[in-house]
């Protein structure tokens, strides 16, 4: 209790850009991860503080939005996503004007850290060389090959859809699906040809070729740090600290990282590794136990779930009495109630960004908005099927109107309002799982970053937590109904 | 006690109640006497407010019962519908008592007025510990006339309080019921369908057809000098058991 406590006054304190800390997030992906590993090793030998507890902060779009409202310091991106996707159709056509760019929105860049990830086509060494296909271009002379692309890459202009163009390719079996199944397909012979990321450790792993780029389609994507402006005055020493990395990352060092990472190795060991190698310096590294972090996810969870939660009973509760004394405005309620229910918790919580930025605030928003329909719901069906007689029994007494809900209604209709809050903290605990995707923690930061690397075991380590607390909770809830409902409403009737 | 003055109540484009004027005599039972639909349960729940007219005028003592001055009132009144009305979450003596406490009774006072109440509903004091649930159709009916009587109102008022009872259970309460309305000699309004409980209890019958009174007295002539066909009708309608089963053995 304690904990939750002061876990919420942490969440309603601003996230401060004082002191000594530089707040580094990441997006989703095992890349920009590790190298937010590698500049938080290089931040601290430099005596900034660095939380890497939870890097992954989300999609390109949620972190670009995170910097310019300076909710974070800096965070790793490729200077193509940043062309094509977050200034998409300006134009730009060089450093010095995405520089410029960025500069408008308060960012700025580090120079190019060494690698690019750029899209390519990738086949199979042996099934390359049998054809003699070393270029994109020589693919024309093969119609019959079966492409296989990940959905995204397929109707991107800057995917097949213009690399059909550019090189006027022939191939009519082309097909969408997962850019893992796409890998393991290609691997078992299925497919002939997909899009890689020239820094995918499968690459080397499955020993395939990245045909040549020959009449230059693809769009560099190079590895830059981006940071606020502002900390060139307020924390020179993190600039710094960043700058270290400008052009020391070659192409197979990532590879190599990569390669770790899918192997599962622990990514602060990997980048503390590099950074012993590239610098000379062993950054020490600080391991969180599995039952600390366990503790820390289930602190996060429960505050999520229990702020929103408690809210919504404070506010379903009086709103479900609403709904009841006024059907037509009880209507309206729990239909607007429904039709949240009816958006997708994703795009619920993407919709909050913009109001309350990243975080645990949105995610307690937007939990708070999903567990309100059933509360509103059972608390006015529970007093709507109280029998006429008792409340006209209950009017006859003289009691108020007050004193009878006090009194007679809300006791007879207590199962019913217990059940709706049983219902939203189950719904509440999975869904809380999806506060991770914009930084809130919580059991779906494991959740999401085994779905990013195919960890099985990462994913458990977030969802038999999240089932156990939902099973813990709702035993929990179920037991206290014996305390609050009344006994003479748990009895059964005699014959 | 009650006096009604042109009362209309309307359901829709029904009129339940139908230019109704009556006079309730103090310190005696009056039965409502009807076929259901016949709108004498809307006329009871028009004596004590839950229900409002459309037209006309409903006084208690003197006073007009509408839906502001009739919480008051109804303190003065006591009302007990079929099988009880117990709200189930209390016991039997906390659904008894609920309005002495809410009123700041001292637990003395309570005491002493809940050991009379049961003496005079004759139910035995360990019914009064258990919930509504574990109690009989009987026993929920004597707690509901205790806790109509608890605040030792002036009007009691019953709506068809034998109406979910075995013959037998039915028998001990109604003779139970008639002592009681004896020994208090409080005004009684009772509304029931059934011509037998109107004999027994009644000292003035009013029946009642479409929401309208058909015919009031003494319940002698109303067998003896019907005022319309409509009251030969309903009386030879419940001529009763005995009849059919001499009809049945001959």
């Amino acid at each position: 209790m304690k904990h939750l406590v002061l876990a919420t006054i942490a969440l309603c304190l601003p996230l401060s850009g004082f002191g000594a800390e530089t707040r580094v997030k990441s997006k989703e992906d095992t890349e920009t991860t590790l190298l937010a590993h590698v500049l938080a090793h290089l931040l601290r030998q430099e005596g900034r503080q660095v939380d890497d507890s939870h890097f992954r902060l989300g999609g390109s779009p949620v972190v670009w939005k995170a910097i310019v409202a300076g909710e974070i310091d800096m965070y790793v991106d490729y200077t193509g996503t940043l062309t094509n996707q977050i200034f998409a159709g300006q134009g730009i056509r060089d450093e010095a004007g995405l520089r410029s760019e960025l500069a408008k929105h308060g960012v700025g860049m580090t120079k190019p850290l060494g690698f690019a990830n750029n899209y390519a086509i990738g086949m199979r060494r042996t099934r390359a060389e049998e054809l003699g296909i070393r270029r994109v271009s020589d693919l024309k002379k093969h119609p019959s090959l079966v492409l296989g692309f990940s959905n995204e890459f397929v109707n991107r202009e800057d995917g097949w859809r213009g690399l059909r163009q550019h090189y006027s390719l022939p191939h009519a079996n082309v097909r969408g699906m997962d850019h893992r199944i796409a890998y393991e397909s290609l691997v078992a012979g299925s497919i002939d040809a997909t899009e890689l990321y020239t820094t995918d450790a499968e690459i080397r792993r499955f020993d395939l070729v990245a045909l040549e780029d020959d009449a230059k389609f693809f769009p560099i994507y190079e590895a830059v740090i981006l940071y606020r402006l502002e900390l060139e005055q307020s924390q020179p020493a993190a600039i710094a600290a960043s700058r270290k990395l400008e052009g020391r990352l070659s192409q197979s060092a990532m590879i190599e990282m990569n390669d770790r990472a899918l192997a599962k190795e622990p990514m602060s060991i990997i980048a503390a590794d590099f950074i012993e190698r590239e610098f000379g310096k062993r950054p020490e590294v600080r391991m969180e136990s599995n039952a600390r972090r366990l503790w820390r996810l289930t602190v996060e969870h429960l505050t999520l779930v229990g702020i929103s939660l408690g809210l919504a009973i404070l506010i379903g509760l009086p709103l479900g009495v609403l709904a009841a004394r006024r059907p037509r405005l009880g209507q309206l309620l729990i239909g607007g109630a429904g039709v949240i229910q009816t958006i997708p918790a994703l795009a619920l919580l993407v919709f909050m960004i913009p109001l309350l930025k990243t975080g645990a605030l949105p995610a307690i928003a937007a939990l708070f908005l999903y567990s309100l329909l059933p509360i509103i719901n059972n608390t006015a069906s529970g007093l709507l099927s109280i029998p006429r007689p008792l409340l006209e029994s209950a009017d006859a007494l003289g009691l108020s109107r007050a004193a009878r809900l006090r009194l007679i209604e809300l006791p007879i209709a207590s199962p019913s309002i217990l059940t709706g809050i049983r219902t939203s903290a189950v719904i509440n605990i999975g869904t809380a799982t999806l506060g991770a995707l914009i930084g809130a923690g919580g059991y779906g930061q494991p959740i999401q970053t085994g779905l990013q690397m195919m960890d099985h075991r990462e994913i458990l380590f977030g969802a038999i937590p999240a089932a156990t607390m939902a099973l813990a909770v709702q035993g929990l809830l179920t037991w206290s109904e014996r305390l609050l409902v009344p006994r003479g409403l748990r009895l059964k009737p005699v014959a | 006690m009650f006096d009604l003055k042109n009362v209309t109540k309307l359901f829709g484009p029904l009129a339940v109640l139908d230019d109704v004027t009556l006079e309730i005599a103090t310190g005696r039972t009056t039965v409502l006497l009807g076929p259901s639909g016949c709108g004498k349960s809307t006329l009871l729940r028009m004596l004590l407010g839950l229900v409002q007219p459309d037209a006309g005028q409903v006084r208690f003592a003197g006073t007009n019962v509408s839906g502001n001055t009739s919480r008051e009132l109804r303190s003065k009144m006591g009302y007990v519908v079929q099988d009880g009305g117990l709200f189930p979450h209390f016991t039997c003596s906390q659904n008894v008592t609920l309005m002495a406490s809410h009123r700041d009774w001292t637990p003395e006072r309570i005491a002493t007025r809940l050991d009379e109440l049961t003496r005079l509903a004759r139910l035995s004091p360990e019914t009064l510990g258990r919930y509504p649930v574990e109690t009989s159709g009987g026993q929920r009916q004597r707690v509901g006339l205790m806790r109509a009587l608890m605040l030792d109102p002036e009007a009691l008022l019953l709506d068809e309080p034998l109406g979910a009872l075995d013959p037998i259970t039915r028998a001990d309460l109604q003779k139970d019921l008639k002592a009681a309305f004896q020994s208090l000699k409080k005004t009684v309004v009772l509304v029931t369908h059934d011509l037998a409980e109107a004999a027994h209890f009644a000292d003035t019958v009013v029946l009642l057809e479409k929401g309208q009174i058909i015919q009031q007295g003494a319940l002698r002539d109303l067998v003896r000098q019907p005022a319309s066909p409509f009251v030969t009708q309903f009386v030879d309608s419940q001529r009763g058991p005995w009849e059919a089963l001499r009809e049945a053995i001959a």
